[in-house]
């Protein structure tokens, strides 16, 4: 099943999605991270994991002070 | 390991990863169970894996005979899928996936749906930006193994990179009637964000075990309980900004898809209610009613209004006072259930941040919204006593046509509140489930314990109702309390979480922060200093914890 073919005909029933829900997909030049692109709307309800992930917040995360870090165990190598 | 009688699922150790990175490599979150309705000691749990680096589809399963007690952990196998719609090459190789679902039929076998996509240009060298979701079934071992290559439920094609459509958040549902006339068919509900502005839900399903999945069929169609589209053209009606939606099925084989939808009507700029809305199939999934209203929710607060800045974008659930710990990315959701003794009787639970115990008389008082981000502003969000989250109970008596929440006010809903400390306190990311006498029974993240509502802390609860009105029983599930999750930097913890009943015993499996996070002592790991791992802070708590997937056996008479 590929959508950009199904998606409009059987869903709608005729009715049109916006021209550029799928025909954008096959020319358009890449754009860094989708979920930059959604409105104000989707922003505020896409899932945690495509925050995270497509959101860019989640790709690095600031590194804890060194001199905080506390030994804890000492790894036996075998 | 195991936290007294806090079972632990996955079965990895925690790797040791550069601080910068937190979480990748390292947490599991964001839960779903279900158990064989053949075999009750078989149990299917799936979850959010970061073990490799970036989310996967987890997976672990217990088929012991002691319900629950031991897990093993298996592989969902999506390596990569067919091609086909990705322009016709032999092959996809996706990059992340997660948002796990499972289920069981009638026949024994097991189902898990993944979302799968590709990161895009800016994060690799790679434009492609495809989502998908993908079915993978167990048959013949109960979780231990699953089919190769997953079934395509639903697949945007964007190896161009334009970035302007995403596949989110499929919840499936298997009817596990053997009356039904739909028996075993497989149903997937999930939500299409596209270029047009707007965030529609629609439903696909499998008649030949999720072998093959039909084209997907608008849920949210258009209804006059939606006066405020999202979208310039909503082209599918003005129900055009929803998600969370989850499936669900009664014995004679009405499928029912419960979604938050964004659309309600407001009276005011301080207004800023949501409401839960219910869609109906009678044809096995190939077309819906309209959809009714199960009821109004108020969803969570902006983060960065009342947590220093901190997660901007989101909604999370501060704890009161002056501290910012519990920054996580949280959202109201909704799940639904059908009485199994009487099958016109439907539950659905929902949060809700304006309810019975929470609301203008104490202190908590709807502000409109951030509008840079949507997200909710309240009156008394950091104040003890005045606003806290809970979990709503709406139900229909006359098989979904209405609910007590379509015409009562949120306010006067019953809440998943048993004790004095509930009534003031948070309650977030729930499950549910009836238990086989037709008691209701909902696990969720609860700050009644200790100082939790003040700390950020959490525990899990359990509470039982017998008649759909009024919750008389809460057991207290984990063993201490888990302080506020500091992996991706405190602001992910999942989205959701869910429990499953077999018989009287409940399944809650839930992302645990109780054990702590490790990190590469400074100074080792060079020349003649062997390496040593050390505890550290996080950005929002000391020390930094891991995020892992736990479990317990909860008698639920």
């Amino acid at each position: 099943m590929r959508i950009p073919k199904l998606f409009p005909v059987l869903v709608t029933g005729g009715l049109l999605l916006a021209a550029g829900l799928f025909a954008a997909a096959a020319g358009a030049s890449a754009q860094p991270f989708g979920y930059g692109k959604l409105t104000p709307a989707q922003k505020a309800h896409v899932s945690g994991l495509l925050s995270l992930e497509l959101g860019g917040k989640g790709l690095r995360t600031a590194t804890p002070a060194r001199g905080s870090l506390t030994t804890v165990t000492r790894r036996r190598v075998m | 390991m195991n936290l007294g009688s806090d079972i632990k699922v996955n079965q990895n150790c925690l790797n040791i990863t550069d601080s910068d990175l937190q979480g990748r490599g390292q947490a599991q979150n964001e839960t779903y169970v279900a158990v064989d309705p053949l075999n009750s000691r078989n149990i299917v749990a799936g979850y959010n894996d970061y073990r490799r680096g970036d989310s996967t589809c987890g997976v672990s399963y217990s088929a012991s005979a002691n319900g629950g007690a031991t897990w093993a952990d298996a592989t969902i196998p999506n390596g990569f899928v067919r091609g086909t719609a990705f322009g016709g090459t032999p092959r996809e190789y996706f990059q992340a996936s997660g948002d796990p679902s499972v289920a069981w039929d009638t026949r024994g076998n097991a189902y898990y749906t993944c979302l799968e996509f590709k990161r895009g240009a800016g994060v690799t060298e790679d434009p492609d930006q495809s989502s998908a979701f993908y079915v993978y079934r167990s048959t013949g071992t109960n979780g231990a193994s699953w089919n190769f290559t997953g079934r395509p439920v639903a697949e945007h094609n964007d190896v161009a990179g334009a970035g302007n459509f995403l596949l989110d958040k499929p919840l499936m549902a298997v009817d596990d009637s053997t009356t039904s006339p739909f028996r075993d068919r497989t149903y997937v509900a999930y939500t299409a964000f596209a270029a047009d502005g707007t965030a529609y839900i629609y439903e696909a399903s499998s008649a030949d075990y999720g072998e093959h999945f039909s084209a997907p069929v608008l849920v949210s169609t258009n209804s006059p309980l939606c006066p405020r589209p999202a979208s310039a053209t909503h082209p599918l009606g003005t129900c055009d900004n929803n998600q969370f939606a989850q499936p669900f099925t009664a014995p004679d084989g009405t499928l029912y898809v419960v979604f938050d939808n964004y659309n309600s009507a407001r009276s005011d700029a301080a207004d800023n209610h949501s409401q839960v809305l219910l869609a109906r199939s009678a044809d096995g999934g190939a077309s819906f009613s309209a959809p009714v209203k199960v009821g109004d929710f108020y969803d969570l607060p902006d983060c960065a209004t009342y947590q220093g800045g901190a997660d901007a974008g989101s909604a999370c659930v501060p704890e009161k006072g002056a501290t910012a710990a519990s920054i996580f990315r949280a959202a109201d959701y909704p799940y639904g259930a059908v009485d199994p003794r009487h099958p016109g009787t439907i539950a659905v639970t929902y949060g809700s941040y304006i309810n019975r115990n929470s609301n203008e008389a104490n202190g908590c008082v709807p502000a409109g919204v951030n509008p840079a981000t949507l997200q909710n502003l309240y009156t008394g969000v950091k104040t003890p006593g005045a606003c806290h989250n809970a979990i709503v109970v709406s139900v229909s008596s006359n098989g979904g046509a209405s609910f007590t929440g379509t015409s009562q006010d949120v306010r006067s809903l019953p809440v998943a509140e048993s004790t004095a400390a509930q009534r003031s306190t948070d309650q977030y990311f729930h499950g549910m489930a009836f238990n086989s006498s037709g008691k209701l029974i909902v696990g969720a993240y609860d700050r009644s314990y200790a100082a939790d509502e003040t700390t950020g802390f959490s525990d899990i609860s359990v509470l039982t109702s017998a008649n759909l009105k009024s919750f008389n029983s809460s057991q207290r599930v984990t063993t201490a309390s888990m302080p506020a999750a500091t992996e991706f930097a405190g602001t992910f913890f999942g989205d959701y979480a869910q429990l499953a009943v077999a018989g009287i015993t409940a399944h809650p499996v839930w992302s645990d922060t109780r054990p702590q996070d490790l990190f590469l002592c400074p100074g080792t790991g060079t020349p003649g200093n062997p390496p040593q791992v050390c505890n550290g802070p996080g950005v929002n708590f000391s020390p930094a914890n891991d995020q892992d997937i736990y479990t317990a056996a909860v008698s639920v008479p």
